[in-house]
């Protein structure tokens, strides 16, 4: 039910994003120097000191009214957390060990309790939580107090002056080890949730740590460290050439960027940004991810909302919504940074806003996310580099597809019989995952040779249909090479358009498999630092059953199940074979009392039909170890992302060659779980929507071949050679069929 | 609530939370999810934008929001649930 919620939640959270992204625009900033950095990350210490003042008397308060101690909630963790906790956080299991006892005996009725303390707090927080300004005059010894609680946290090694400070808030969250706590398993840990505390949050001291990290990250990948150069050498940050325009009272975000923000970072530099995205919202290390766990609430509700709001004018989480407004506008602070995908949040704008610089250090931050727990960066905006945006610039004719509109469809030219070529490559360019890949301009060619690679020409051929010329195409460059390279069909004769289909795809096969090869000794020989990114190719390469990694394979290979039952102990022996396409026979059932199929359906009922093989043809079971008579049966066991039948119409046998043109009925969209192997899979979807249509219309020795395809959803075209008109859906499932293309509904991922 | 909370919490601390999101905001850009939301929102700007006083994005989410749900494919809500209760289940088998 949680997971549903979070699912729900999360979609809400990416529709944020999305909203975000509509208003793109970029801000360029070059205006701050290395120098001013120290004087700011002393500014710094001293706001901070006054805020962990403010937080200590609220510690005061609490003391007096008494709360009760919050009740442990156990999440078993994998690590011990003393380890982990042995920097700032110890300051709370300083008291713990007292108090721990207490909260782990009292694991029920934790709710209630814990609620009491949220709403204690909460009506504690209005009265301490003064405006900075006001602040300003508190007595400069609780400040030295609390730098000194920070600097002795850095070594954290002594927890007596933090053990005191601690003590003062009983009501104070803490992660308790499990043995500290008494009772607990060794390995287990105690979260309890709470209020922060101040010294939870000394912003110098996790930005030295940000900034090592950082750092480290730099020296690491100093190969596209461009980004991290621009970022450390301006890390205090400062934005002097915008300071004339601060004082426009501007309510909208203005090309420029957030006025709002601008002063903001004047004010407090981009540090606590840079520690609040790092610690609560990408999670750098360990330590971090503590405590999000543990303090990252709202302190409204207590919740753990996906959606939550950090203020960065001070210590403060709320959900979305009102929870984070009322406090923004209690106390007139203006930015908060919004916790799941860390963007700010502009409470003057009523808008989410861009900053160029943060989202550098953010960018810093989602690296080292990645590099701690092993994962990859995960979804990025897309930045055009510069040479996209050159391109872009060159290319300045953008095309809008639109309904009705032809972009995509060409008429191809007949070169003598060679209409059974021109349906295959119509349907091929009308399947869609192909000329995503295609268009996506994947293909890397290994070698340099590209007018003898054939994938090169799909891909030329490709930009073709899409260029919006509408003159029909001729495809002597294809045909060429096909001929060199399935010599069965060279010639002017005309051909099985299955045959070359079945070919095309063996070819193509095989030249990305040539490709991939080249490019990956190639890329090994080349550079050696290269090597962990071809490996990681070669495993996922090898990775899927032992076929190979290939558009086609990825787009077009199935795996077929034969499981042959021996008839005397009933032992099952199962093959399993990939398979292209689907042959399914259309003439009678010898079996069955002569019925012949009436549907796509019927075909395939038959095709997985257990088959007597009969007393002819004995095969040596393996369980009986003697020869014996046996069924057959096919079945599915995967199936590809497109499906192709070809309808047998042309039989050939020792008595008479004919073609069957028997009406053969089938779907616009079916399911195929009835012919898979594992029937009831639970995450299986095998729905089909037909893309595609090849007929044939003639006799067995002579004829002409016309295709239907869709070009877009509710959309039907006839091509036929070099003349495309637009068709009905009734038109193409009227028609008899020869090869039928189906294309997977929902797709599944790795 | 409780139990939410302690998953969130897990989830959070074993660095799971982050991975789960990724994998969400993977799937919702493959099955289009997020083609459609933008969409979605585009079109409700340009119905709004002849109104006197545009659109705010409180007002925006509010209005996208529920649609935008409706619009999560099952399978990838089922995948997520069933990542997660892996997750869950592997916590509860090492401990």
């Amino acid at each position: 039910m949680c997971a549903c919620v979070f699912v729900r939640v999360c979609a809400v959270a990416f529709v944020c994003v999305c909203v975000c992204k509509i208003r793109v625009f970029e801000k360029t900033e070059n205006s701050s120097t290395a120098q001013k950095q120290s004087s700011y990350l002393t500014q710094f210490v001293s706001v901070f000191s006054i805020k962990v003042a403010k937080i200590r008397r609220k510690q005061r308060k609490c003391d007096k009214t008494n709360v009760p101690q919050p009740s442990a909630k156990r999440t078993k963790t994998k690590e011990n957390s003393v380890d982990s906790t042995t920097s700032i956080l110890s300051s709370g299991s300083g008291s713990s060990s007292g108090a721990g006892s207490r909260a782990s005996s009292s694991n029920n009725n934790n709710k209630r309790a814990y609620a009491s303390v949220g709403r204690g707090a909460a009506d504690v927080v209005p009265e301490p939580r003064i405006p900075p300004q006001a602040a300003s005059t508190n007595p400069r010894t609780a400040a030295a107090a609390a730098a000194a609680a920070a600097t002795t946290t850095t070594t954290a090694t002594t927890t007596t002056t933090t053990k005191a400070a601690a003590g003062r808030c009983p009501a104070d969250e803490t992660v308790a080890s499990g043995g500290r706590g008494g009772g607990g398993s060794v390995e287990g840990a105690q979260l309890t949730k709470g209020p922060l505390n101040a010294t939870h949050l000394s912003v110098p001291v996790y930005l030295r740590t940000v900034q090592k990290l950082a750092s480290e990250l730099d020296g690491n990948a100093n190969a596209n460290a461009s980004v991290n150069v621009n970022v450390s050498s301006s890390s205090g940050s400062g934005s002097s050439s915008t300071s004339s325009a601060v004082d426009v009272d501007v309510n909208v975000m203005s090309e420029t960027g957030c006025r709002h923000y601008q002063t903001y970072v004047k004010e407090h530099s981009y540090d606590t940004f840079r520690v609040i995205d790092a610690y609560f919202a990408a999670c750098v290390n360990k330590d971090a991810r503590l405590k999000k766990a543990i303090h990252c609430n709202c302190f409204e509700c207590g919740s753990y909302g996906i959606q939550l709001y950090a203020c960065l004018h001070c210590i403060y989480f709320g959900c979305r919504g009102a929870h984070i407004t009322s406090h923004l506008r209690a106390k007139k602070h203006n930015i908060a940074l919004e916790l799941s995908h860390g963007t700010l949040y502009c409470y003057a704008c009523r808008d989410f806003i861009y900053d160029a610089r943060s989202r550098e250090y953010a960018l810093i931050n989602r690296k080292l996310e990645a590099k701690d727990l092993q994962k990859s960066l995960g979804w990025q905006p897309w930045i055009p580099t510069p040479k996209e945006t050159n391109l872009l610039l060159a290319n300045a004719r953008r095309r809008l597809v639109r309904p009705n509109q032809t972009i995509g469809l060409r008429g191809l030219l007949n070169l003598g019989a060679t209409c059974f070529m021109n349906c295959i490559v119509q349907a091929l360019v009308h399947t869609p995952l192909l000329s995503d890949y295609f268009m996506s301009d994947r293909h890397d060619c290994g070698s340099k040779a590209t007018h003898k690679c054939l994938v090169c020409e799909v891909s030329r051929l490709f930009q073709e249909f899409y260029s919006g010329s509408r003159s029909p195409l001729s495809l002597h460059r294809l045909l060429h090479l096909i001929w060199n390279h399935a010599k069965h069909l060279a010639g002017y004769e005309q051909q099985d358009a299955h045959e070359f289909f079945i070919a095309t795809l063996d070819v193509l096969h095989r030249h990305c498999v040539k490709a991939k090869s080249e490019h990956e000794s190639k890329s090994n020989s080349s550079s050696a630092s290269g090597g962990n990114s071809s490996s990681g190719g070669n495993a996922t390469a090898t990775h899927c059953y032992g076929q190979c990694n290939c558009i086609i394979d990825q787009i077009f290979t199935g795996m077929l199940q034969s499981d042959v039952v021996c008839q005397a102990c009933n032992g099952v022996s199962t093959t399993f074979d990939p398979f292209w396409d689907i042959s399914l026979d259309l003439g009678e059932t010898t079996t069955h009392g002569g019925v012949t199929p009436k549907t796509l359906i019927d075909c395939l009922e038959r095709y997985t039909r257990a088959e007597h093989l009969g007393s002819a043809a004995k095969i040596k079971c393996s369980t009986c170890k003697s020869y014996q008579e046996s069924t057959k049966q096919f079945s599915l066991r995967t199936l590809p992302s497109v499906v192709s039948f070809h309808l047998k119409r042309f039989e050939h046998s020792a008595l008479i060659d004919r073609k069957i043109s028997s009406f053969i009925q089938f779907p616009v969209e079916f399911d195929m779980t009835p012919f898979m192997s594992e029937k009831n899979n639970a995450y299986g979807d095998f729905r089909f929507s037909l893309y595609a249509v090849v007929n044939h219309v003639g006799t067995i020795d002579t004829g002409h071949y016309t295709a239907y395809v869709r070009h877009q959803k509710d959309t039907w075209v006839k091509c036929d050679d070099h003349v495309i008109t637009m068709a009905s859906l009734k038109q193409v499932l009227d028609s008899e069929g020869y090869l039928l293309f189906y294309h997977k509904n929902v797709l599944e991922y790795e | 609530m409780t139990v939410s909370n302690t998953v969130d919490q897990y989830t959070i601390m074993s660095g799971d939370r982050s991975k789960i999101k990724d994998l969400l905001c993977n799937r919702l850009t493959e099955c289009g999810w997020r083609d459609e939301v933008r969409l979605l929102c585009r079109n409700i700007l340009l119905e709004k934008s002849n109104s006197s006083n545009g659109v705010t994005v409180e007002q925006l989410i509010a209005e996208v929001t529920p649609k935008a749900r409706t619009l999560v494919p099952d399978a990838v809500k089922k995948e997520l649930l069933m990542k997660i209760r892996t997750i869950l289940a592997e916590n509860e088998a090492e401990n």
